[in-house]
């Protein structure tokens, strides 16, 4: 495993992002996206938060929900954020890195690129790749919610930058998994949309049937541990624990260890 | 010589059909060599193999003594894979760079090697370019240019020549013949022609099976194939067999005259004289067999 190669191959999917005209015009769609969030469904929900009566209505059924931490924040943007992303950015990273390998494969640039570079690395330089992209797109869409937050109160801006950062890494080590559930899908399909809908297919199948099983026996709810994204509701909650931050790591290595072992068995 | 492909037992079916049927071969580093067959004899499952974009069912294949696809043949071995397109999104330069820095060179060096490629395909105007805007003619040439990236020694090149117009198509030969020196070329095509004026070992598969041809081996005989401007004729046949040292005359399915002779006689200046003498005009006098009569005479 070389690290520049790796290096490289992630670079390079940076420039996919942010050099290329299809590119930019995702970021602007991505923006103005996050701009209506923010305008219209946050800075809107947080004059209703911030209202006292609404604060104690949210704190009595607390423990239904689990946001009884992040409702006490006084960054409230910050945590009306947070429940936004951690649905939506899940969702945004299907649609962003569904095309890992796929693409490359149908159209043969793979060909290219394995007579310079295994199999292995480009898998993981891709998964580097996207997860840098998720990165920077998060911390735009979190930079926005700060300054809606700054613009009400300047006097938070200091912990809401802290807040903020925090919530920018925890989002990025959730939305890691959804990517390395792309990098997989990608070997099943000839197109990056027809990958899309498989890894949805197989995602809403597997919750279902696991669901089903609940019926039956109560430690079928250990299986949902497998999903990735299962533990967003510890985030919410605020927990400190192993689960909220260890599992989409596990998640995410198990999954490209198998798009890995996908990629070299397979004819290019 | 040094030993530059070493192939055993090679194996690879597709359901019922074995495209390759224990194939073995060992190749040497030197003048370009031809891979032939028709449509379906398993050159492309060969090609790949070789690439590492395949593997094959049994058997082993060693580069360089590095299994195909190994970190030891990044540089080494270039190819250039049939139907294989560059991503239409980035430019050329984006992608040879690309290419040049995961091949080991730094981001200068790239560059430099980038435009260098381009104009050996005289397409250096084409840097800046993104595929998509180019023909597809172009856009082969692009895809040989990335494998003369770094000076690898071995070139794998299947069909490049084949959707060219006749002047690119010989600028590639030329740019093959330039090169040889440096880089053992594998070239498959279905132009006989092409690979006849370039190679001189041929690997000939037909329904998965090899046999190898040298061109240059010494054999008892010797041949000559002359080219009328008319077809040959039993006539022109009577009269050559008549030349002092010729063995045996026949004509080839296109018409051409086949003259065989012992090894070491000059028998052409002979042959000229009776031409000029029974007023017959010639187009082509070649020493030895064309490739087609090679493998198909």
């Amino acid at each position: 495993m070389n690290i520049k190669r790796i290096g490289l191959i992630a670079i390079f999917e940076l420039q996919r992002l942010f050099a290329t005209k299809r590119g930019w015009i995702a970021i602007a769609a991505f923006v103005l996206v996050w701009y209506a969030i923010l305008r219209y469904a946050i800075a809107e929900a947080v004059s209703i938060v911030s209202d006292p009566n609404f604060k104690n209505m949210i704190q009595s059924f607390s423990g239904v929900v689990g946001m009884q931490k992040i409702a006490l924040w006084p960054e409230m943007e910050l945590a009306l954020y947070l429940v936004w992303s951690i649905f939506l950015f899940p969702m945004f990273v299907i649609f962003a890195s569904a095309d890992q390998t796929v693409e490359d494969r149908t159209r043969g640039t793979l060909r290219f690129l394995t007579l310079r570079t295994t199999r292995a690395e480009i898998v993981i330089g891709r998964f580097f790749g996207q997860l840098f992209n998720t990165l920077l797109l998060i911390t735009i869409s979190a930079v926005g919610a700060w300054l809606l937050m700054v613009l009400r109160d300047p006097t938070l801006w200091l912990s809401g930058l802290h807040r903020a950062t925090l919530i920018v890494l925890e989002l990025t080590l959730i939305t890691a998994p959804f990517i390395a559930l792309m990098s997989v899908s990608n070997h099943f399909a000839n197109s990056s949309k027809m990958s899309m809908i498989y890894a949805i297919l197989a995602y809403i199948t597997l919750a279902t049937i696991v669901a089903f099983a609940l019926e039956y026996s109560a430690y079928a709810e250990y299986l949902f541990y497998l999903f990735p994204g299962y533990q967003g509701a510890e985030t919410i909650a605020q927990n400190i624990n192993l689960t909220r931050f260890a599992t989409p790591l596990i998640h995410s290595v198990v999954l490209i260890a198998i798009s890995c072992e996908l990629l070299r068995r397979r004819a290019l | 010589m040094t030993m530059i492909i070493e192939v055993k037992d090679l194996v690879k079916t597709y359901g019922r059909k074995r495209a390759l049927d224990n194939v073995s071969f060992t190749l040497n580093a030197g003048s370009p060599i031809a891979l032939v067959g028709p449509n379906g004899a398993g050159k492309t499952t060969l090609f790949s193999t070789l690439c590492g974009y395949l593997n094959a069912d049994s058997g082993s294949v060693s580069i360089f003594g590095h299994k195909p696809g190994s970190d030891g043949l990044f540089g080494r071995l270039a190819a250039l894979p049939q139907d294989a397109q560059l991503d239409p999104r980035f430019s050329v330069s984006n992608q040879l760079c690309l290419y040049g820095q995961l091949q080991g060179l730094d981001k200068k060096a790239a560059e430099n090697e980038t435009h260098r490629v381009l104009e050996l395909v005289d397409l250096k105007d084409c840097f800046h370019s993104k595929p998509h805007e180019l023909s597809h003619g172009m856009r082969k040439r692009i895809c040989i240019a990335q494998t003369l990236l770094s000076h690898p020694e071995v070139v794998l090149l299947d069909e490049a020549t084949a959707g060219l117009d006749p002047v690119n198509a010989r600028e590639i030969r030329n740019l093959v013949r330039t090169l040889q020196s440096d880089t053992t070329f594998i070239l498959s095509s279905h132009d006989l022609v092409e690979l006849d004026d370039l190679c001189d070992q041929v690997l000939h598969l037909q329904q998965g099976k090899l046999t190898a041809v040298d061109r240059i081996a010494q054999a008892e005989l010797a041949t000559l194939t002359v080219k009328l401007k008319e077809t040959g004729t039993h006539g022109h046949v009577e009269q050559l067999k008549t030349l002092q040292g010729v063995e045996n005359v026949s004509l080839n399915a296109s018409g051409a005259i086949l003259i065989e002779y012992r090894s070491g006689q000059q028998v052409d200046i002979d042959v000229l004289q009776l031409c000029r003498a029974q007023g017959w005009h010639y187009k082509s006098l070649v020493n030895g067999k064309t490739l087609e009569d090679e493998l198909f005479g």
